[in-house]
């Protein structure tokens, strides 16, 4: 007989003999003597890979074959025994833990623990009570927001460059996630009747790479007011209103131009803000479009509209430096704003 | 996109306009200035000398020392300067310009290794007009002037040639999406002409075959109807207008200085005097157009198609690029020689040999030329124009211009060929009913009509726009109205017609909002005061989700909780490894009262390919957070109040939230609330035993019980989460997930709803921190929804209660919920009124496997004081009970 057919014989005994032996071996001391002693420098398998010249050259690819697969066979088996070990091990450990859950008592959080609340919440919250104040009705509305109140009933057409993939986040059944709050203009008007005035705080997403002072993940807040005889007279008054609440004080603002589809006109509210002009609130006429598309009759009705950078503001009030930052959920950061 | 204003200044007087002025009008009136730039700062005193004698250096080899007319000697460095030429010279207190890392520095008189250089002799780059550093600008050998037609005279001024310093301004392109008009000067000219109130000096609108003179001029350029040389739309094409023309006794040469230095101070490339000119004329009038070499076309013939799938074409690039049929090409007697409205072909481009050129003008609808350029991954200054809507009326303006311009710089040129303009679509003029007042009552209240007190601040200094404060008269916005180009007519009752220019005709302006914006930028929105409305007072309503945020937010920080925001996106496997499946599953194995459970949102580009998923949970992320925190810090204590979104509401949730669901909502949102607790408390010290074991869990449940107190008085009940499934409540939280430990999760259920969990996470997902983390998360919508009886006052109690304490040995694993209902059935209706926990003890002499559970309870009725055998009856009926189960008393 020759040493190619004693070999395979061999090697296949071994093989289930050892898969048996792993297979019943009941923790892991007993696992790991198994594998020296299979596996080890001088394990059996390792003494038979040896014995691999002595097999004549023809039959030695599919004998080394063989053996190599044998030999990941077993270590695979170990491994996988390992790790059902080590869960049987957690759960006798879980089993080990049970606890009345409902047992009626009381602990009490550490008494005035370093809570905070996020700068976010902070700055929203002041600017929900200015406008509240100012006769604003705060709402709220969906983060993954259909095409049609993100895009079309803002008057931005499906042409429109901020319908490409590249700006825009959208999901696998057509939907997009909010590249801004104006879709709430559409939903306010579409659920309330005018005359009304509205900020909708919230989270939008651009399809952007996160770094230092990009994040697909921001905040705005947006703001309408639908009445008889708006004109942008008002929207001076409410804006500039606002920022005196924020900054303490009058403050030095322009207005230029600055296109946005769903408003017309449309501005940038620039505030005159550490010896510059700082970009800080797109605004405009509510489009007449946007609200004949949603059932208002334009000619009875106008508003005004815009959107404030609520992460943009928050990073400049509290002097943040970078925007990742504020989803990061790191307690040395949050713990600064008590 | 970026303005000089050297070029306007061809097109309008902007004397007295300082730089600053002219960025500040743009900026305030017109489009956003991102920067401003100066061109050609070298230019100041430079001028033309000529060299009267060259001499070698005495000391160095590759210098020489000229001396110059008017009686400089300057050392050199560029050796090919001889004797006679004449050159460009920068006197000591001129400036080089900065060039790459290299600063801007001022000429000086020095000695250069011993000889003194009263300035220096300088080069294009030097000067700041191109990139050129191929030695000394030179005026004699018609090289360097190229086509330049003005006479070289010693002395001049080189801005005499090329313009002086130059302002540009860099517009943001995004800022002139909407604005087709202003990709060129001659927008940006009109713009000013209207805003200063200072006339065009040109006409170039005449050209346009909408003005009265448009057809003639058309006629004589050679436009006929029988043309020599053909161009034609084919059907499907997206092509509205195709005109050509053709020039012969035209030849390869450099564009002169002052075009290429004009080129430069814009940002584009300088190539040869055709080419240059083709980009000249569109940065100047705003129409992209392209010269084919004549001779290279195939036939007498161009037209506009569809490409063929998988037609190949070679761009000016180089590159060669397969076509789909969703493309548009320009096709001679041989093929595609242009990708519509984006490049031109290489195999007919201009060349050293050209002598005969043809000129393409055409208007190609912009959407197709835009996903053209976006698939092929190649924009350019024409596709960008073209995507933004051009007019297809100034099609003749580039043909017109550019002949001008050919036959000043080169005056064998000549229009040899009669060509066709194929003019399939012409939009219709625009006009626009304007009410009497309309404009001005949607900029200015009418109680401040002649209040300009609150004006804002203007910002912009007096020069360029006076009159603060000045009045928005009917006439002032018919005269700022004519000044943009609109034509003005007044009808019978006082009512406007407003005819649109042919520029701004199309998207841009079409409704009396448009117009609103033209007046109102135009006069000054620092003019426009500001005006509180006259409206009704109403007192805004206060969402009942928002005052619990704000309460529990409150809460929560005031317990020491910081509040984090986490993102949306989820790694699927994660999610799925926490017991939320992305996938959609039906995980009614187990009974029906387990609901299907809808997937996971997923995305269809996500910015990272393993956040594919929106969340439908806050867990996964709150317990990133723990761990992340729990590494340098002893005890966290976090909370998220966010969003999770499920394809439609779980099946048991429907009913719930029915009347919520949104049926214009893209996805089911959940409002959810999730705390986090781990590591040590100090306060914990002298806990005892069986509470130190679940501390943290504990916690989390006074936390939640605290929070349900903000919106019900009912007590909460807490059901285990385990192997099986309790029947209890509605809503898919009576899952084990995968993150909770078997033996340590909770449902919460208030009112019979199911609000959310608490549980212990497996300490396998928190390998990294030594502590216990117990997670909860409730949903805040549900939470509205659960109890909505309103408070009411139950009278105080008159009668003292009377208190009976017990221990009860049972089995360890017992919950106590399972005892206070015992003891509920023990006690008749109302006279059980407090069930208090002293102690849970295990240990000798119990047998192993047994605790001892005291309780102190309170007996007693709303009208007397129980009577002593009254309360014999109701101890013997608790102990009666406690012993005919399977548990025992202690006695």
């Amino acid at each position: 007989m020759a040493n190619a057919e004693i070999l395979r014989d061999e090697v296949n005994r071994l093989k289930q003999e050892a898969l048996a032996q792993i297979g019943a071996a009941g923790d892991r001391d007993q696992l790991d003597c198994l594998r020296q002693s299979l596996l080890g420098k001088k394990g059996r398998l390792t003494i038979l890979l040896k014995e691999l010249k002595s097999v004549e050259a023809d039959a030695r690819p599919a004998i080394g074959n063989l053996l190599n697969e044998a030999k990941s066979e077993l270590e695979s088996s170990v491994a996988s025994k390992l790790e059902q070990l080590s869960s049987e091990g957690l759960s006798a450990k879980l089993e080990q833990e049970w606890l009345d859950v409902t047992l009626p008592v009381r602990v009490a959080p550490p008494a005035l623990g370093p809570g905070s609340l996020h700068p976010l919440t902070r700055v929203q919250r002041e600017l929900e009570r200015i406008f509240q104040g100012l006769g604003f009705t705060v709402v709220d509305g969906p983060e993954v927001e259909r095409e049609y109140y993100n895009f079309d009933a803002l008057n931005i057409p499906a042409t429109h460059p901020a319908r490409d993939m590249q700006d825009t986040f959208w999901t696998t059944a057509g939907d997009v996630l909010r590249t801004h709050t104006s879709p709430m203009q559409v939903r306010a008007l579409e659920s309330m009747t005018p005359p009304l005035r509205i900020v909708a705080p919230g989270r939008c997403f651009r399809y952007e790479r996160i770094d230092a002072s990009h994040e697909h993940t921001f905040y705005q807040m947006e703001g309408m007011m639908v009445d008889r005889h708006v004109t942008v007279s008002h929207l001076i008054y409410f804006m500039k209103t606002l920022l005196r609440e924020i900054f303490g004080g009058e403050q030095k603002i322009r207005l230029r131009p600055g296109f946005f589809p769903f408003v017309e006109p449309g501005f940038e509210l620039d505030i005159w803000f550490q010896g510059r002009w700082l970009e800080l609130l797109p605004c405009g006429l509510v489009h007449p479009r946007v609200l004949q598309q949603s059932g208002i009759d334009p000619k009875r009705w106008q508003g005004f509209a815009f959107g404030l950078g609520l992460s943009r503001l928050v990073m400049s009030r509290f002097q943040i430096d970078d925007i990742r930052h504020l989803q990061g959920g790191d307690l040395r950061f949050l713990r600064q704003f008590p | 996109m970026r303005i000089s204003f050297n070029w306007l200044s061809d097109y309008l007087d902007l004397s007295g306009v300082s730089p600053a002025e002219f960025a500040e009008v743009i900026t305030t009136r017109v489009a956003e200035v991102e920067s401003v730039e100066r061109s050609g700062g070298g230019l100041g005193p430079a001028h033309i000398v000529q060299v009267l004698s060259v001499k070698s250096h005495p000391r160095k080899q590759n210098l020489i020392v000229c001396e110059l007319s008017g009686g400089a000697t300057v050392v050199c460095g560029d050796v090919t300067v001889k004797k006679g030429q004449f050159v460009a010279y920068l006197p000591p207190g001129g400036e080089i310009v900065a060039q790459g890392d290299r600063p801007a520095r001022k000429v000086e008189s020095r000695e250069i290794e011993g000889v003194l250089s009263a300035g220096l002799l300088v080069s294009e780059a030097e000067l700041g007009l191109s990139t050129e550093h191929g030695g000394v600008l030179r005026f004699s050998d018609g090289e360097a002037t190229g086509a330049d037609q003005k006479k070289v005279v010693v002395g001049a001024p080189l801005s005499s040639i090329v313009g002086g310093v130059d302002t540009v301004l860099v517009i943001d392109n995004k800022s002139l999406t909407h604005r087709p008009d202003l990709w060129c000067h001659l927008g940006f000219a009109r713009e000013l002409s209207a805003i200063l109130e200072r006339p065009l000096r040109v006409d170039f609108d005449r050209w346009a075959d909408d003005s009265p003179d448009g057809a003639a001029l058309l006629a004589e350029l050679g436009l006929k109807n029988e043309p020599q040389f053909q161009t034609s739309i084919e059907k499907g094409a997206a092509c509205r207008r195709f005109a050509a023309l053709q020039f012969s006794g035209v030849s390869h040469c450099s564009s002169p200085l002052w075009l290429r230095r004009r080129l430069f101070s814009v940002g584009a490339g300088v190539r040869s005097l055709l080419v240059d000119l083709s980009n000249y004329v569109m940065l100047d009038i705003g129409q992209p157009n392209h010269a084919y070499d004549r001779a290279k076309l195939t036939g007498n013939k161009i037209s506009a198609r569809k490409a063929r799938g998988g037609e190949p074409f070679v761009g000016l690039d180089g590159v060669e690029r397969r076509l789909s049929e969703s493309d548009m090409v320009i096709a001679d007697g041989s093929g595609a020689v242009a990708l519509a409205g984006i490049i031109g072909g290489q195999a007919t481009a201009v060349s050293e040999t050209t002598t005969e050129l043809l000129l393409e003008s055409a208007n190609f609808d912009g959407t197709v030329v835009r996903q053209t350029a976006k698939r092929l991954a190649l924009r350019t200054d024409a596709s960008n124009r073209f995507e933004k809507g051009l007019t297809p009326y100034q099609v003749p303006l580039a043909l017109h211009r550019y002949g001008q311009l050919l036959q000043q710089l080169e005056r064998s040129a000549k229009i040899t060929a009669y060509c066709s303009d194929c003019f399939v679509e012409r939009p219709a003029a625009t006009s626009i009913a304007v009410p009497a007042g309309a404009i001005f009552n949607r900029l200015v209240s009418d109680s401040l009509a002649s209040d300009s007190r609150n004006s804002t601040d203007s910002g912009v200094p007096g020069v360029a726009l006076g009159r603060a404060g000045e009045a928005l008269t009917p006439e002032r916005i018919v005269a700022i109205l004519k000044n943009l180009g609109f034509s003005v007519d007044s009808s019978r009752n006082g009512e406007l017609m407003v005819g649109v220019p042919y520029f701004r005709a199309g998207r841009d302006v079409s409704i009396l909002e448009d117009l609103v914006e033209e007046v109102g930028r135009v006069h000054g929105y620092e003019k426009i005061p500001e005006a509180a409305p006259l409206i009704e007072s109403s007192v805004p309503k206060l969402q009942q989700l928002k005052c619990l945020e704000y309460q529990l937010g409150d809460l929560l920080a005031a317990n020491g909780f910081s509040e984090i925001y986490g993102y949306s996106f989820v790694n699927p496997n994660v999610s799925e490894r926490f017991g939320y499946p992305v996938l959609s599953r039906d995980s009614g194995q187990q009974g029906k009262s387990i609901s299907l459970e809808p997937g996971a949102v997923q995305l269809e580009n996500p910015i990272d390919a393993e956040q594919t998923h929106i969340r439908t949970s806050l867990v996964p992320g709150v317990v990133h957070s723990l761990v992340r925190n729990g590494r340098h810090e002893r005890s966290v204590l976090i909370y998220e109040v966010g969003r999770g979104y499920q394809h439609s509401p779980p099946a048991s949730h429907e009913a719930l939230v029915l009347k919520r669901v949104d049926k214009n909502a893209a996805a089911y949102e959940r409002r959810l609330l999730a705390i986090g607790c781990c590591g040590a408390c100090p306060s914990d010290g002298g806990a005892p035993k069986f509470i130190a074991s679940g501390r943290n869990f504990y916690l989390a449940v006074s936390v939640v019980e605290r929070i349900l107190r903000l919106v019900s008085v009912k007590k909460p009940v807490l059901v285990p989460l385990g192997k099986k499934a309790a029947a209890v409540g509605a809503g898919e939280f009576q899952l084990l997930r995968g993150w909770m430990h078997p033996h340590r999760a909770a449902q919460v259920i208030l009112n019979g709803v199911s609000l959310g969990v608490i549980a212990e996470v497996r300490p396998e997902l928190i390998a990294d921190i030594p502590e216990r983390s117990v997670v909860a998360e409730l949903d805040l919508d549900l939470l509205l929804e659960a109890d909505s009886s309103e408070l009411h006052f139950t009278p105080l109690a008159k009668f003292p209660d009377s208190l009976f304490e017990i221990s009860v040995v049972m089995p360890e694993r017992t919950h106590f919920s399972e005892l206070s209902a015992l003891l509920e059935r023990a006690v008749p209706e109302g006279r059980l009124r407090g069930v208090e926990l002293l102690d849970v003890y295990s240990g000798k002499p119990l047998k192993a496997g047994e605790k001892s559970v005291s309780v102190r309870l309170a007996f007693g009725a709303p009208d007397r004081t129980l009577s002593t055998e009254e309360l014999q009856l109701l101890q013997n009926g608790v102990m009666n009970s406690v012993e005919k189960g399977s548990y025992s008393l202690r006695r």
